[in-house]
């Protein structure tokens, strides 16, 4: 049996601190998600117990992937630098999301506005909910998929679209993709 | 423009429009705290209820202070992996402990929030506690980081990797006083300024019920206390950055040549091409004197440092002027109403000093973006002092511009939804408050 050293031991860390966000605040995202498809008679009520149940905790929730951040630059620095750098559009897009998804859904449950009026952050909230997660999963499995490489010494690594390429090749119809780790963000990405 | 500049632009957005949220998460908390810890000691509707839209009022703000602030976690990579790659080790515990007290922030807020009626009396109003707490020192924590970029200190480097960290060394390093504690009361000057426009221009639309006499002064208190503060701490930064970062002194000061008992700019249009600055009214000796506590002292000027080493000397010194004078300013706004309370025994709400208080508001914002200004402005071209250069960290992706564009669009459509939502809040919370005049002590 090999010894577990240091960086493995933080590296589990935050494999665990992945693991809480994609429960967590895969949960929330996954309101999002119903709140864009509600329909039927009780739509509002739907919309109203998602609200209800995210509300007090969804920022906490959110938290998770800043301590992930945090983490992964403080303990791995040069491997932060060149996933943000082979990763930056999905990295971008996600940020967008997650922007989109609390603002849109903070107006919603605090905005005391006439029904109607808010629409378009509605909307936002449910799109938002899928894209932030559909692209912190093509990420991952960009990952998992091994294409990204952090060089030695370098910083800069394979070309800034090649995560496209790699989660193409996953999700093409005939190829049998793995599930990697915690899974719900990568399924979340169709990857899975 | 080029990658430098774009990722420059897109930071400078991101943390000028995160800054004004976070300076609100820090001093709200406080204020919503007393608000609600007199009227549980007197009995007193009216503060609790001031204490209710406050943080009616903060989830909003608080919400887009974190998404925002999740969006500065995110470019640190996405915009400077090379500033990354070296400091992230050096730099982690501050951002480490900043995560852990936004996240305390973030679980006591929520209990705050949906407490009122679940929770007693006094254990709501001891959830207040850690969200204050915990507001400032995410402060504390975030400062220190950007302290470290003015003070490299606490690693070891070879080759231009690093190669060991004493993290505790480089959280605590040279700049962290001075900069930690004058960005803190600067938080609290800003939220006071900021509050007290809100009921001011409450009274001039003669609005003015028991809660905004109760705002206003206790607004009011917040602010001048900070802005005394802010005076103190902000003289003792700039007298250390004289002697830690001697460029960035001399350009806010708009002074060139080194000077045997140099005068003090006031105003001026520093003129980087002809080594001077024009049009400054300027006093003989007071620099030298404030600077060391000696009129005739030698301060350096830019031209002892190489050219490529200077700032952008016109941007820091307009900030800087910008930053003191309307510092000053707000420091007199907030003396005179207190001494004009004190004369009369009563709030003054004169329409002139009403005027003057809704003004400070926005004035106080733009004094502190102005402080960051100097600090940031004034570093380049280093982003990290004296060991790396901005221009050899920034992102080599080619997507900068397009999303340049696309951040400024959501920080705009976020802003302007937040201001009305915000209006719009204070309009049902009035339309509701009439019966707080008359309600019972409960």
């Amino acid at each position: 049996m090999t010894d577990l050293t240091l960086a493995d031991g933080v590296a589990g860390i935050l494999l665990l601190a992945l693991t809480a966000y994609a429960v967590l605040a895969g949960a929330d995202f996954g309101g999002g998600v119903w709140d864009l498809f509600a329909a039927g008679p009780r739509v509002r009520a739907q919309r109203t117990a998602i609200a209800a149940a995210m509300g007090p905790v969804w920022e906490a929730n959110h938290v998770w992937v800043i301590f992930l951040l945090v983490g992964l630059f403080t303990a791995f620095p040069t491997v932060f630098a060149a996933l943000s750098v082979a990763l930056y559009l999905p990295f971008t897009i996600a940020l967008l999301g997650i922007i989109l998804r609390g603002a849109a859904f903070t107006f919603q449950t605090h905005g005391y506005e006439a029904a109607g009026e808010l629409a378009p952050w509605g909307l936002a909230f449910g799109a938002a909910s899928i894209i932030a997660p559909a692209f912190l999963g093509a990420a991952l499995a960009a990952v998992a998929a091994g294409s990204v490489h952090a060089r030695s010494g370098a910083n800069v690594t394979t070309g800034w679209v090649s995560w496209l390429a790699a989660d193409l090749a996953r999700c093409s119809p005939g190829a049998r993709p793995r599930c990697y780790g915690p899974s719900s963000l990568a399924a979340a990405s169709g990857c899975c | 423009m080029d990658n430098v500049v774009l990722s420059r632009a897109i930071m400078g957005t991101s943390l000028g429009f995160h800054i004004v949220f976070a300076v609100l998460g820090v001093g709200m908390p406080l204020l919503m705290f007393v608000a609600e810890g007199i009227g549980l000691w007197r009995h007193d509707a009216a503060w609790l209820a001031l204490a209710r839209r406050w943080a009616k009022a903060f989830a909003l703000i608080f919400a887009i202070g974190a998404v925002s602030g999740t969006a500065l976690s995110f470019e640190l990579g996405l915009l400077w992996p090379g500033f990354m790659a070296f400091s992230g080790s050096i730099i982690g515990l501050p951002f480490s402990a900043e995560g852990f007290a936004f996240f305390i922030e973030a679980i006591f807020l929520g209990l705050y929030l949906y407490g009122w009626e679940r929770l007693s009396p006094l254990a709501h109003w001891l959830t207040g506690i850690p969200i204050a707490i915990s507001g400032a020192a995410s402060s504390l924590f975030v400062v220190m980081t950007n302290a470290w970029m003015n003070s490299p200190t606490g690693y070891v480097a070879s080759g231009g990797r690093v190669i060991r960290v004493d993290p505790l060394a480089a959280a605590f390093n040279r700049s962290t006083p001075t900069e930690d504690v004058h960005m803190l009361v600067s938080a609290y000057l800003v939220t006071g300024f900021a509050v007290a426009a809100v009921y001011a221009a409450g009274f001039l639309r003669g609005h003015g019920d028991a809660l905004h006499r109760r705002a206003l002064p206790l607004a009011m208190a917040m602010a001048v206390v900070a802005s005394g503060l802010a005076g103190i701490t902000g003289d003792t930064s700039s007298r250390f950055v004289a002697g830690e970062q001697p460029i960035k002194f001399a350009a806010q000061e708009g002074l060139f040549p080194t000077t045997k008992g140099a005068p003090l700019a006031i105003g001026g249009v520093p003129l980087p091409d002809q080594h001077r600055t024009v049009l400054a009214i300027e006093i003989p000796n007071l620099l030298s004197l404030l600077t060391t506590g000696d009129p005739n002292a030698t301060i350096k000027g830019l031209d002892a440092f190489p050219q490529d080493l200077w700032p952008n000397v016109l941007i820091v010194h307009f900030s800087y002027q910008l930053m003191v004078g309307l510092g000053l300013a707000l420091g007199f706004c907030g003396l005179l109403y207190w001494f004009l309370a004190a004369r009369r025994r009563a709030p003054p709400i004169d329409r002139w000093l009403l005027l003057a208080l809704v003004a400070a508001g926005p004035a106080s914002v733009v004094t502190m973006e102005t402080g960051w200004f100097v600090t940031e402005f004034g570093r380049q071209p280093w982003i990290i002092y004296g060991v790396m250069r901005t221009s050899a960290a920034a992102t080599t992706t080619p997507a900068l511009g397009p999303t340049f564009a696309i951040f400024l669009l959501v920080y705009l459509g976020l802003g302007l939804t937040l201001a009305r939502l915000l209006l719009r809040l204070a309009q049902r919370e009035r339309q509701r408050a009439a019966p707080i005049e008359t309600a019972p002590r409960r």
